[in-house]
């Protein structure tokens, strides 16, 4: 009986000592700091080439039917942290400029976005240029190009100043 | 012979009283100390001023707070500090998906940023004896790529270990 008490007396010292020297081994210490984020949502779009571009048919009067096509006419910079879609419309029904009795109608433009599909007429209406509200794009930065194919035709007096303004709007909803 | 024995007398009294003088005895104590390893380690900010993002630009360019967090630490031992972000690797808050690696981080004044993950990084890796501090500056770029949210938070752990 004695013999098993001094056993355990001798377990326990050595217990004791290895969790005293795992202390002073071990002495790690701890501290924490909290990092807290606010994110923003982040949307912008910019014309960042072709704020102004010009049709020039004086040269070749053949163009007014055929048409002059500008790729890439237009670079729109975009920035977004939601899915986005974007549109586009025209500003007035008309072109400023020419004969106010007889003015030339925007869908005289036709556009398409540079990565693909078909020349669609420009309308006050907004209509696609990339995405919808249904199916939005990724979040990202990126740019997009649009082609622009210009066809008056020769229903409109000549003049030198017609001009459109073109919206372009990017949304999240 | 009374002068023999008068001589004789005082020789013997003179090695007793010598015999005295030099019966010098010493005692020892031992002195016992102990010194156990100690240690502290103390981030003086456990609440960083929130990275608030203002504009897209922000989001990609990233914001950065120099010297966002002083460590401040205590050691009679050579010791390295080491970061982690704490949980599994994400953010709470927003959709739950932003990776602590937008966080990097770098001791101030020194060497590049680098990404926090949820394992235990040299921040120092050989910290002499001794009692010190040194700031930690915190750079964020989320991109783009997260919700917009005002939620996002996540626990960042400092970890000295005596070597």
């Amino acid at each position: 009986m004695l013999t098993y008490k001094i056993k355990n007396r001798k377990i326990f010292g050595v217990l004791l000592f290895f969790a005293f020297n795992c202390s002073l081994v071990m002495g790690q210490k701890t501290s924490t700091s909290i990092v807290s984020v606010k994110i923003p949502e982040a949307l912008s779009l910019s014309v960042s080439a072709g704020s102004t571009v010009d049709f020039d048919f004086t040269n070749d009067l053949t163009l007014l039917t055929t048409g002059i096509e500008k790729i890439n006419a237009v670079t729109l910079t975009y920035q977004s942290n939601k899915p986005w879609f974007l549109n586009i419309n025209a500003t007035n029904g008309n072109f400023s400029g020419g004969d106010g009795a007889n003015p030339m109608p925007s869908s005289i433009v036709q556009f398409k976005n540079h990565t693909g599909g078909t020349y669609v007429p420009l309308s006050t209406t907004t209509v696609s240029l990339s995405g919808t509200t249904g199916a939005k794009n990724p979040k990202g930065a990126s740019t997009v190009g649009v082609d622009y194919k210009i066809t008056p035709g020769l229903n409109y007096p000549a003049s030198s100043d017609y001009s459109i303004g073109i919206t372009y709007t990017i949304s999240t909803i | 012979m009374k002068k023999n024995l008068l001589t004789a007398f005082f020789c013997a009294m003179f090695l007793l009283f010598k015999a005295d003088a030099n019966g010098q005895q010493t005692q020892t104590s031992n002195v016992a100390v102990t010194i156990a390893t100690v240690t502290e380690l103390t981030a003086n900010n456990t609440n960083l001023a929130t990275f608030a993002f203002a504009t897209g630009a922000e989001l990609e360019a990233g914001l950065t707070q120099p010297n966002a967090v002083s460590l401040a630490f205590k050691s009679n031992k050579i010791t390295k500090i080491q970061i982690k972000a704490q949980g599994a690797g994400t953010f709470t808050g927003g959709a739950g998906d932003m990776p602590v690696s937008v966080i990097s981080y770098k001791k101030n004044g020194t060497g590049a940023f680098v990404p926090l993950t949820s394992t235990a990084a040299d921040l120092s890796s050989s910290q002499s004896k001794g009692s010190s501090s040194f700031g930690i500056d915190y750079k964020i770029t989320p991109g783009l790529s997260y919700d917009p949210a005002s939620d996002y938070a996540v626990t960042i752990e400092y970890i000295l270990t005596p070597q």
